[in-house]
């Protein structure tokens, strides 16, 4: 950590408190046991943050192992002034917009069952995924893909990771550095708008 | 018609069962270590970094020339403009007819342009695997 005589000493926070002992280890020179630590935590929130970012299974997870290389390279400049989750969720964001924006990736509803089929995973947002459903509670639901394909962003992202996050709007707030009110406000627009599109699609139908 | 009520909480069950993500264990740790492992093992191309150290060198000589040739020039318009001090320029030049001048421009033309030519060559990717190969 690069803490100099100079620098004021950060107050720590709830995410602070919460990775002292990572914190402990990178004072100590210990990276592995701090990207062990850090992937251990965080990995799959890293996966979603990355998956509501680029809506494909495969390319989130090798963009999540991506970041991760990226925090092995960058942590004995990491200064410890921000929490280190709040760090790792920059990184990721950051990583995955470039991926987006250097792709201009637009993945066609094909691609997203295929690449999901390709991993052998369960589909990600789709109607398979829910195997145990019965014939008519899968009459009553939308696909979701079909609905988040036409929601625009930001209310994409919060509602995607929303549910990822077992419906927590805080943990939501933290993954896209956003305050819990905004997220509210976004994911309630955000569901309105999914309902009309939904409404109009009956309609259509 | 189906109400609004029903579609909004339909659209939300709906999220609830099709939003998931793979879960991710300790294969994506050990797939993050290879990576690791594969990227420090990666030697660093000595053919490049050569060619960077001779560019930065190459750099650092036409920077010195520049900044001597200002240097001259301004100690001899500084005498000539503030002393009395004459600086005496005049040169022999030696005597050439027309076409001679202009054979002698036409070759040096014909350098430069060969040269500047086989300057920019070495830069290429080719260019630099030959030198690396040279040298």
């Amino acid at each position: 950590m690069n803490s100099g005589p100079g620098t004021p000493i950060p107050t720590p926070t709830l995410a602070m408190e919460r990775d002292a002992d990572l914190l402990a280890a990178l004072s100590r020179g210990d990276r592995h046991a701090v990207l062990e630590g850090l992937m251990q935590r965080y990995r799959q929130k890293v996966m979603h943050l990355a998956l509501s970012i680029v809506r494909n299974p495969a390319l989130a997870e090798d963009l999540s192992q991506t970041v991760f290389v990226k925090v092995w390279q960058a942590l004995p400049k990491f200064d410890g002034r921000a929490a280190i989750s709040t760090w790792l969720y920059t990184i990721t964001r950051n990583t995955c917009l470039t991926a987006v924006e250097r792709e201009r990736r637009v993945v066609p509803l094909e691609d997203f069952q295929e690449a999901a089929d390709d991993d052998g995973d369960p589909m990600v947002f789709g109607r398979a995924q829910a195997g145990a459903e019965t014939a008519g509670q899968a009459a009553a639901e939308y696909d979701v893909t079909k609905l988040l394909e036409q929601l625009p962003e930001p209310y994409r992202r919060v509602v995607v990771l929303f549910y990822l996050e077992d419906r927590s709007c805080e943990e939501v707030g933290e993954l896209l550095s956003m305050p819990t009110g905004t997220v509210k406000a976004l994911l309630h627009r955000g569901r309105k708008k999914l309902a009309a599109l939904a409404g109009e699609t009956e309609m259509q139908s | 018609m189906t109400n609004k009520l029903d579609i909004e909480t339909r659209v939300d069950r709906s999220l609830q069962t099709q939003l998931k993500a793979p879960r991710l264990d300790g294969r994506f740790d050990s797939a993050v270590w290879e990576r690791i492992a594969a990227q420090e093992q990666r030697p660093t191309n000595p053919v490049q970094e050569r060619s960077m150290s001779s560019a930065a060198r190459w750099l650092f000589v036409v920077n010195i020339i520049g900044v001597a040739v200002t240097a001259l020039l301004v100690v001899i318009f500084g005498l000539h403009s503030f002393t009395d001090a004459s600086v005496n320029l005049n040169l022999p030049t030696p005597e050439v007819s027309a076409a001679t001048g202009d054979q002698i421009l036409k070759i040096a033309a014909q350098a430069i342009t060969l040269v500047s030519v086989i300057f920019g060559l070495l830069f290429t990717p080719l260019g630099r695997r030959l030198r690396a190969e040279l040298t």
